[in-house]
C-alpha cells in the first residue's frame, strides 16, 4: 500500500473544554476545516464515504454509536460511513482502514473524521467509567491510568528511569503546545510543577496525565494518482501497521513497554521501506508521561531501557536530533480519545508540508511517524508512516 | 476428627469493654469459610463426600454462599452440601450428625464449616473446619452430647446479637446452672471439670463447673463450640475431657476422647494483631460491569473462586481465564486440561490509584504479581497498605468480595499480606485476645 493513498485535507478543531459545541459541531468543524484545507478545493460530491473515529459512544456518552451520526452532522445522508472503535487508536485505525478502502480501489476520495465530547460528564463519570468496562474481576476499576502505570513502575525499577525524567516529558510537551493555537495547554511547567502535582496514580500525578478534551479532527485521502486534482503539496501514506497483544496483564510478555507497538511499528516501517533513523518527526502516543519514554524505545528512538535518558539529553525537543509531539502531544494539546490519532497525522501533514510555524521541524528526509497505543487494556497499537514524496 | 484449619481476621478493634477480631470488609462469613476449609484441606488427602456450613444468620442460609465456599474449596458440584444457621451450638450440632453419617457408614467423611462474621458486639469473626472421616489412625473422637436448658426471659436477640435485659449477674447464674444440668447428663458430677468453655458468660460457667481460668476460651460465635473441642483434644492427647458451649439460654456439653498418638489438631491461631481505632467498615463497594446476576459469573465461577486455568494437551501452555481462552496461543490446539495456578508469588509490579471511578473510594493497589509457577495475576490487594507494598514482596492470593450489589456479592481472588506476616510469624499465643478489656 505504499505512497498508493494520499493526504490532500487535513484540519482539526482546538481542544480543550468546549462546553458550547455538541459532537456533531465539533465533527462537523473539523470536516469544514479539512476541506477548505484542500488547496485546490473540494466538492463534497466528491466524497465517496466516511469513517468515523468515536469512543464514548461505547462507554456511555450521549453520542449514537453510529456510522449515521457523522453523515448527518457533515450533512451527507446517505453516505456509506462506518464508525470505528478500537480504544485510543480508533482515530489512526480509521485512518488505515479509511486508507486501504482507497488502495482496494473500492473508494477514489474518503473523508475521516475523529470526534470527542468527554467533557460532557462530569470527570469521574466520563473516560473513568472504563472502570466499569470489560471483565469484571480482570478489569475490575481500571481506568486511564491504571493500564498505563503498571508498565512506568516497572520501567523505573528495571532501568532506573527516574520520575524527573518523567515530568521532563511534560515539560517538552507544554513548551510546544505553547505553539499550537489549537493546544488544551498554553502555559509552560516546570519539572517541579510536575512532581508537586496531586498524584493519580502513582507514578503518574496529574501533570504527568493528559487532560480530558473535546474535539474533532478531520482528514481528506485521496488515490495517489488522482491527488495533484486537489493539491501540489500531498502528504502520502506511507506504511500503516496496526498490531495487538496480550489483552489482560497477566497475558503481557513484556511490562516495560508494549509489544503491540514494536510489532505495528515494524510493520509500518517494513511498508514505508524505512527505519526510525529516517524519520523527522513523531507524533506518539503521550497519554502519560511515561508512555512516551517507554514508547521512544518501541518505536526504535533509542535502546530498551535509554528513554529516559533520551528525553533528558533534549533529543526530543523541537530542535532536537528527533522531535518528538511537537504538536504538544496528548498531555498538552489535548485527547479527545477518537479525534486524537487524525489529530496527529493533521499535526503531521502541516509539519510535512513546512506550514507549522513556529514549531515547525526541520526536515531532512520528509518522513514522519504517528503512533498510538490503548484499548481498555493497551492491547493495540497503530503506526502510521508519513512521507512527502 | 482427623483434620482441622481455621482462618482468623488480621484486625482486632474494642467493642465497650470487649476486644475483639473483625473481618476486614471484603471479608465476610462466606470468605471466612472459604479460608477455614482449605486450611483444613491442605492437612487431609482423602476424598471429601459431604460438605456441611453452619452458619451464624439465617440469611445466609437460601442463597449461593455454601455453593461458593464449596466451589472455592475445590470440591465438585457432586458433593453433597448441606447448610445451617442457628445459634452458636449449631456447630455442635453439625458434628454430632456427621459423626453419626461416617459413623453409620453412609459417607466416608463430612468437611464441616462453621462461620462467624463476628457481627455482634461481643463475638469475635472467625471460622473453623474439620473433617469427619472413617479413619483407623489416631484421631480426636467426640462423644456423646447433652444439653440443658430453661425458659430465660429477659433475653434479647436483635442484629447485634444476646442481650440479656435484667442484671448481667442473673445470666451468669442461669447459664452456669445450665452447664452444670448438661455436665451432670453426660458425666458423673465428680468427672473432671470442663477442659474448654466458651459462648455466653463463659467465665462464670467455669467458675461454677471448676475449670481454670485458661479454660474459658473468647467468644467465636459459632465458630466458637468445634474451636474448644479442638483445644480440649490438644490438650489432653491419650485421654478424654469435656467441652461446654452455651448460649444465654442453654449449654451443651459433649466429651472426647483422643487417642495416643493423635497430632494436635488445634490451628494455629494469630498472635497478637493489630488494633484498629475504628472497625472497618468498606463492605459498601461499586457495582462491576456485570451484575452478580449475569450467567457471566455462573461460567466463570469455577476458574475464578479455585484460580483455575487450563493447560494446553499440545505444547504445555497455561491459559486464563480459560472460559474465553479455547484455543492455545502457542501452538494453536484445542485440547486443554485445568491447571490451578499457584496461589503465592512476588510483586511484580504495581500501581497505588488515588484517583477512581465514583463509588470505588479514595485509593485501591493493584498488583501484579509473578506466582510460583510463573505465570501472572493481577489484582487488587486487601489489607495491605502502600508502605507494605513493594517490588519483589511476596504475596498471596485469596478469595475476597468485590461487591456486595445489591445483596448478589461477588467473590474473586486479591492479594494478601503472606500468611506468616499476616499470624504474627507463627505464634500460638490463642489467648492473647482479650476479653473484657478494662
Amino acid at each position: 500500500m505504499r505512497n498508493k493513498v494520499a493526504i490532500v485535507g487535513a484540519g482539526m478543531t482546538p481542544f480543550g473544554e468546549h462546553f458550547d459545541r455538541g459532537l456533531e459541531q465539533l465533527a462537523a468543524d473539523a470536516y469544514r476545516t479539512a476541506l477548505a484545507g484542500v488547496d485546490k478545493g473540494i466538492d463534497p460530491a466528491d466524497i465517496e464515504a466516511g469513517f468515523f473515529a468515536n469512543v464514548m459512544g461505547s462507554l456511555g456518552g450521549n453520542e449514537i454509536p453510529s456510522g449515521a451520526t457523522l453523515a448527518n452532522a457533515i450533512g451527507l445522508p446517505g453516505l456509506p460511513v462506518s464508525r470505528i472503535e478500537n480504544g485510543c487508536p480508533s482515530g489512526s485505525d480509521s485512518i488505515r482502514i479509511g486508507a486501504m478502502a482507497v488502495a482496494s480501489g473500492v473508494h477514489d476520495v474518503v473523508v475521516v473524521v475523529g470526534a470527542e465530547k468527554l467533557r460532557e460528564r462530569p470527570t469521574k463519570e466520563s473516560l473513568l467509567e472504563s472502570g466499569r468496562v470489560g471483565h469484571p474481576i480482570l478489569s475490575y476499576a481500571n481506568t486511564a491510568a491504571t493500564i498505563f502505570a503498571p508498565q512506568a513502575a516497572r520501567h523505573m525499577h528495571e532501568y532506573g528511569t527516574t520520575r524527573e525524567q518523567l515530568a521532563m516529558v511534560a515539560v517538552k510537551a507544554w513548551d510546544n503546545a505553547s505553539l499550537n493555537p489549537n493546544a488544551q495547554r498554553q502555559a509552560s511547567i516546570t519539572v517541579d510543577d510536575v512532581l508537586n502535582s496531586p498524584m493519580v496514580c502513582s507514578p503518574f500525578t496529574v501533570l504527568d496525565s493528559c487532560p480530558q478534551s473535546d474535539g474533532a479532527a478531520a482528514v481528506v485521502l485521496c488515490r495517489a494518482d488522482i491527488a495533484h486534482r486537489f493539491t501540489d503539496s500531498p502528504v502520502y501514506i506511507a506504511g500503516v501497521g496496526l498490531a495487538t497483544e496480550g489483552l489482560y496483564y497477566h497475558e503481557k510478555t513484556r511490562m516495560t513497554g508494549w509489544d503491540c507497538t514494536r510489532l505495528a511499528s515494524s510493520r509500518a516501517y517494513e511498508m514505508a521501506g524505512i527505519t526510525a533513523q529516517d524519520l523527522d518527526a513523531v507524533e506518539l502516543h503521550d497519554c502519560f508521561t511515561g508512555t512516551e519514554i517507554m514508547t521512544y524505545e518501541d518505536l526504535g528512538l533509542c535502546e530498551e531501557g535509554a528513554g529516559g535518558k533520551l528525553v533528558e539529553s533534549g533529543d526530543t525537543t523541537l530542535r532536537g536530533r528527533i522531535p518528538v509531539n511537537p504538536s504538544g502531544g496528548l498531555l498538552a494539546k489535548g485527547h479527545p480519545v477518537g479525534a486524537t490519532g487524525v489529530a496527529q497525522v493533521v499535526e503531521l501533514f502541516g509539519q510535512l508540508r513546512e506550514q507549522a510555524g513556529a514549531r515547525q521541524v526541520s526536515l531532512r528526509n520528509g518522513k514522519a511517524l504517528q503512533h498510538n497505543v490503548g484499548g481498555y487494556s493497551v492491547g493495540i497499537s497503530v503506526v502510521t508512516v508519513l512521507s512527502r514524496d | 476428627m482427623v483434620a482441622a484449619g481455621s482462618y482468623t481476621p488480621s484486625f482486632s478493634v474494642r467493642r465497650g469493654r470487649h476486644r475483639v477480631l473483625v473481618a476486614n470488609g471484603d471479608e465476610d462469613a462466606v470468605t471466612l469459610a472459604i479460608e477455614a476449609a482449605q486450611d483444613c484441606l491442605t492437612r487431609y488427602e482423602g476424598p471429601v463426600d459431604e460438605l456441611h456450613l453452619a452458619f451464624a444468620r439465617p440469611e445466609l442460609v437460601n442463597g449461593p454462599q455454601a455453593e461458593i465456599v464449596r466451589e472455592a474449596a475445590g470440591l465438585d458440584a457432586g458433593v453433597t452440601v448441606s447448610v445451617s444457621a442457628g445459634d452458636s451450638l449449631a456447630g455442635l450440632a453439625a458434628l454430632a450428625a456427621a459423626m453419626n453419617a461416617v459413623q453409620a457408614g453412609r459417607v466416608r467423611s463430612v468437611l464441616l464449616v462453621a462461620t462467624e462474621s463476628g457481627d455482634s458486639e461481643r463475638v469475635s469473626a472467625g471460622a473453623v473446619a474439620v473433617l469427619v472421616a472413617d479413619s483407623d489412625a489416631p484421631a480426636l473422637r467426640p462423644g456423646a452430647q447433652r444439653s440443658a436448658g430453661d425458659v430465660v426471659y429477659g433475653n434479647w436477640t436483635d442484629g447485634d446479637g444476646v442481650r440479656h435485659l435484667g442484671d448481667g449477674r442473673y445470666l451468669d447464674r442461669y447459664v452456669a446452672d445450665h452447664a452444670k444440668a448438661a455436665l451432670a447428663a453426660l458425666i458423673a458430677m465428680d468427672g473432671p471439670p470442663p477442659a474448654a468453655v466458651t459462648g455466653v458468660a463463659a467465665a462464670a460457667v467455669a467458675t461454677a463447673c471448676g475449670s481454670d481460668r485458661s479454660a474459658v476460651l473468647p467468644d467465636r460465635g459459632v465458630a466458637g463450640p468445634l474451636l474448644a473441642v479442638l483445644a480440649a483434644g490438644s490438650a489432653a492427647t491419650g485421654s478424654a475431657a469435656t467441652v461446654v458451649a452455651t448460649t444465654a439460654s442453654r449449654a451443651v456439653a459433649l466429651s472426647i476422647e483422643v487417642d495416643a498418638g493423635t497430632r494436635p489438631l488445634l490451628p494455629t491461631l494469630p498472635g497478637p494483631v493489630p488494633e484498629l481505632p475504628e472497625p472497618i467498615d468498606v463492605r459498601s463497594s461499586p457495582p462491576l460491569s456485570l451484575p452478580g446476576s449475569s450467567p457471566f459469573f455462573r461460567r466463570s465461577a469455577r476458574e475464578l473462586l479455585r484460580l483455575e486455568g487450563a493447560r494446553c494437551d499440545g505444547c504445555g501452555h497455561v491459559v486464563f481465564p480459560p472460559s474465553q481462552r479455547t484455543i492455545c496461543p502457542s501452538c494453536h490446539g484445542y485440547g486443554f486440561t485445568p491447571a490451578p495456578l499457584s496461589r503465592t508469588g512476588r510483586v511484580y509490579t504495581f500501581i497505588v490509584n488515588r484517583f477512581l471511578p465514583t463509588g470505588f473510594g479514595d485509593q485501591m493497589i493493584l498488583v501484579l504479581a509473578e506466582l510460583d509457577d510463573g505465570s501472572r495475576y493481577w489484582a487488587p490487594t486487601s489489607g495491605m497498605g502502600p508502605d507494605e507494598v513493594e517490588i519483589g514482596a511476596a504475596v498471596e492470593l485469596r478469595v475476597r468480595r468485590f461487591t456486595d450489589d445489591g445483596g448478589a456479592p461477588v467473590y474473586a481472588m486479591k492479594f494478601v499480606p503472606p500468611r506468616t506476616a499476616r499470624d504474627g510469624a507463627g505464634s500460638t499465643g490463642a489467648t492473647t485476645e482479650s476479653r473484657n478489656v478494662a
